[in-house]
């Protein structure tokens, strides 16, 4: 029973980096990776209705156009049940508040520590455990 | 034809006879209007070649008068305050010139001059010796008849506007009455008289005026030159009034408000000068005691009697004694009723000032005080300029400490966009190079059935290949985390806003300020060099604290060392010179102790006070702030309630201690914005 992750990072090699981190689980069929490399193509691929079930959106916070903030913002409005992880550089108290505020799941900073990120997957995964 | 013709002829003769009297008449008169006229322009011409000196125009009146009105002597007195003085005398006895000579003489009332002050404008005795005055034996008369033989008198009052001036008086030796004629003639000399007098008056007057005013603007010129210098002036003031009061010496002394000193003299004598020299006091019983308590002067005529009077005040024996005052004028110098001196007029004689003389002192006096009002004004100008320039330059320095300030605050938000921008790469690098070794194992493993059926030596050289690459991506991985590191504390360093606490290793966050240190050293110079030894207390607990906070005290004071240590090479030390920089840390319990000691210039104890004040820098512009010292001073006592000292000796070591408490107050208003 595999489930949908969204990425949106305006950085390419991003789309690479989580397609090898995570080539065993696509391998597994475990997860199915989506990228967007902007707000507005995330916003558009949710209208498309991802296939099969997105349980997660991870959202890089410094893009040009539509920001991860607003980004988060617009996608709590559609969809407020969905998480979304805010992964960014800037790891500073005021976006950290603005993300919590505006209902992120969690604020992770780059690097990025995999391992932990593919624990709390799994977490989102099977929310009855 | 002719009825009488001898009466005719005596008619006719007598007519002819009256005609040739009328004619010799006629020509007396002419003869006599003449002469008149002739005196009177000689007269006029002697007035103008002497203008002022009335004595040589008085002469040649009194001489034509005597010759015009017959007389034998004659004298022009002059009136003033009830006295009656010869100033010219003609054709008179040597004995009674030399009583006349003598001085003045008072005016009987009955006297021919006593009824000229009392309005008469002309007083005419027939015979002196027969005149009440004469008869009452008064010795003015007596010395006219006795000594001079006159007799006749006839005497005129010389009037401007109603005053009297003096007389032009004339005599003859016998008892022979002037005529009417003779009495206008003296009437019309007199008339010139006056005219010379007025003009002599007006002269003498302009003459004054003029040398006044020469005299104050020569002290103008020197108050001019010699701007808010005193001395000069007081010098310059004294010298003139001096001159214009006829004082043989004195003095210009400055008032304290208790006692006064001499600021400036003219001719004192050396010994009253050492008197005066060491200040002197007026007693308010004593004649100059008035001056302090508001007299416009005091005028003493003999100093000698006030000294035998007043035998316990030491100041006018003094003066007797030792500068031979007699007379004495001291004249304050006042602005808004406050004394701020005086200035004195000595004569050696007894001879008091006149109300002009007075007034002239009181003249120079006022110079005096506005001089040094101005004085007063350009010292206060000068200070307030002075005060101006300083505030201006410290201003300056204080702008360039804020220019510098913000030069590194803005140089701190480069470096924090510059670690930003090179964090995310290096993420990139970082994590490419952890998947790569995973995928070698990867390829290992899936490759491995392939490879074992290789020949020996290429299965060799394959695993050799890939454990090579293996090791090379480890290398990456290493030396990334490396420059990660670095990354993360220049955005620590650069970011100001954070403040917050944990408890920390205190050992490895001043190792890791101290790197920081270095490695920015070595990156400002590629020869700096240091030996950093580092005596670290192992046992030391976690301490909580705001790190980024204390790693800027740290970098703070490891850079202040570095700079040190710099100094003392550059400014020639011996070759064996040796810089170090030790960092020590001590467990204290209740606190930990961090000491940083370098061997560099050492700070001199003069400025060791000021080191902790804002803008305080001994580093040359633009390279200190001036506020490193002080910012960590606020981080360490106003944030965590610890304590920041030093111990240094010049030229050999500077050692700051730092002690931060366990239990420190915890500070919400935190020393850097």
């Amino acid at each position: 029973m595999s489930v949908s992750i969204l990425i949106v990072d305006d950085e390419p090699d991003v789309a690479e980096l989580f397609r090898q981190r995570f080539r065993r689980e696509a391998r597994q069929g475990t997860y199915v990776l989506h990228f967007a490399d902007s707000g507005e193509a995330a916003l558009a691929k949710l209208a498309d209705e991802i296939e099969p079930q997105l349980i997660v959106i991870l959202s890089d916070i410094n893009m040009p156009g539509m920001d991860g903030l607003a980004l988060l913002r617009k996608v709590k409005q559609l969809r407020p049940d969905l998480p979304v992880i805010m992964v960014t550089a800037y790891g500073d108290d005021e976006r950290r508040q603005r993300a919590a505020e505006y209902g992120a799941a969690e604020f992770i900073t780059k690097p990025v520590d995999f391992d932990v990120l593919k624990r709390r997957l799994e977490q989102l995964a099977s929310p009855e455990t | 034809m002719v009825a009488n013709p001898s009466g005719a002829v005596a008619e006719l003769q007598q007519r002819l006879d009256e005609l040739a009297a009328e004619l010799r008449r006629r020509t007396a008169e002419r003869d006599e209007a003449l002469a008149q006229q002739r005196a009177t322009a000689e007269v006029l011409q002697v007035i103008n070649a002497s203008p002022g000196d009335l004595k040589p125009v008085f002469e040649a009146m009194l001489d034509k008068a005597l010759a015009l009105c017959d007389a034998a002597f004659g004298v022009l007195w002059r009136y003033d305050g009830g006295l009656i003085r010869a100033v010219a005398i003609r054709g008179a006895t040597p004995e009674y010139a030399a009583f006349l000579t003598g001085g003045a003489h008072p005016v009987a009332v009955r006297s021919a001059h006593g009824r000229l002050v009392a309005g008469a404008d002309v007083a005419h005795l027939a015979d002196v010796a027969d005149s009440d005055d004469y008869l009452s034996g008064n010795p003015t008369p007596r010395a006219l008849v006795e000594l001079g033989g006159g007799r006749s008198l006839l005497a005129l009052a010389l009037r401007k506007d109603g005053k009297l001036l003096g007389t032009i008086t004339v005599y003859r030796q016998e008892v022979r009455p002037f005529t009417e004629k003779q009495i206008d003639l003296l009437q019309s000399f007199a008339a010139q008289a006056v005219i010379a007098m007025e003009n002599a008056r007006l002269i003498t007057e302009t003459r004054e005026a003029l040398e006044q005013q020469q005299a104050i603007a020569e002290v103008l010129q020197v108050i001019n030159f010699s701007p808010g210098d005193l001395a000069p002036v007081f010098q310059a003031i004294l010298e003139q009034a001096h001159a214009f009061c006829e004082a043989s010496f004195g003095a210009l002394m400055t008032y304290d408000g208790q006692s006064f000193h001499p600021v400036a003299s003219q001719h004192v004598p050396a010994r009253f000068k050492e008197f005066i020299g060491a200040g002197i006091r007026f007693k308010p019983e004593d004649p100059f005691g008035c001056i302090v308590d508001g007299a416009p002067f005091s005028h003493i005529e003999d100093l000698s009697e006030v000294a035998a009077q007043y035998p316990d005040d030491p100041l006018p024996r003094a003066a007797v004694d030792l500068g031979g005052i007699r007379t004495l004028l001291v004249v304050p110098l006042r602005s808004d009723n406050a004394l701020l001196g005086i200035i004195t007029a000595y004569r050696q004689d007894v001879r008091v000032f006149t109300e002009k003389q007075i007034c002239l002192l009181q003249s120079f006096a006022a110079q005096a005080v506005i001089a040094m009002e101005n004085a007063r004004l350009i010292t206060e100008t000068r200070a307030a300029r002075d005060a101006a320039e300083q505030a201006l330059a410290e201003l300056k320095t204080v702008q360039a400490s804020l220019i510098q300030a913000e030069k590194m605050a803005s140089l701190g938000q480069l470096t924090a966009g510059i670690a930003h921008e090179i964090k995310n790469p290096l993420n990139f690098v970082n994590n490419f190079a952890g998947l790569s070794v995973e995928l070698l194992d990867e390829l290992k493993t899936t490759a491995a059935p392939g490879i074992a059926t290789l020949d020996i030596k290429t299965r060799a050289e394959t695993d050799e290949l890939v454990a090579m690459l293996t090791g090379n991506l480890e290398k990456i991985i290493e030396h990334g985390r490396r420059a990660d590191g670095i990354v993360k504390s220049m955005l620590e360093h650069s970011r100001g806003d954070s403040g917050e606490r944990r408890a920390v290793d205190l050992n490895r966050l001043v190792d890791e300020a101290l790197n920081l240190a270095y490695h920015g050293a070595r990156a400002r110079d590629q020869n700096f060099n240091i030996v950093l030894e580092r005596d670290f207390d192992g046992g030391l607990a976690l301490i909580e604290l705001a790190p980024q906070d204390i790693t800027r005290v740290f970098l703070n004071l490891f850079s202040n060392g570095f700079h040190a240590v710099v100094k003392r090479q550059r400014e020639g030390s011996s070759p064996d010179f040796r810089p170090v920089l030790k960092v020590t840390t001590r467990e204290l319990g209740e606190a930990v102790e961090i000491r940083v000691r370098d061997n560099g210039v050492g700070i001199a104890p003069e400025i060791s006070d000021k080191l902790f004040q804002p803008f305080f820098t001994t580093k040359p512009a633009g390279e200190g702030t001036g506020l490193g010292l002080s910012i960590s001073y606020d981080i360490v006592t106003g944030q965590h309630g610890g304590s920041i000292t030093v111990d240094s000796e010049p030229g050999a070591f500077t050692e700051f201690t730092v002690r931060l408490p366990r239990h420190g107050q915890v500070s919400t208003t935190k020393g850097v914005a």
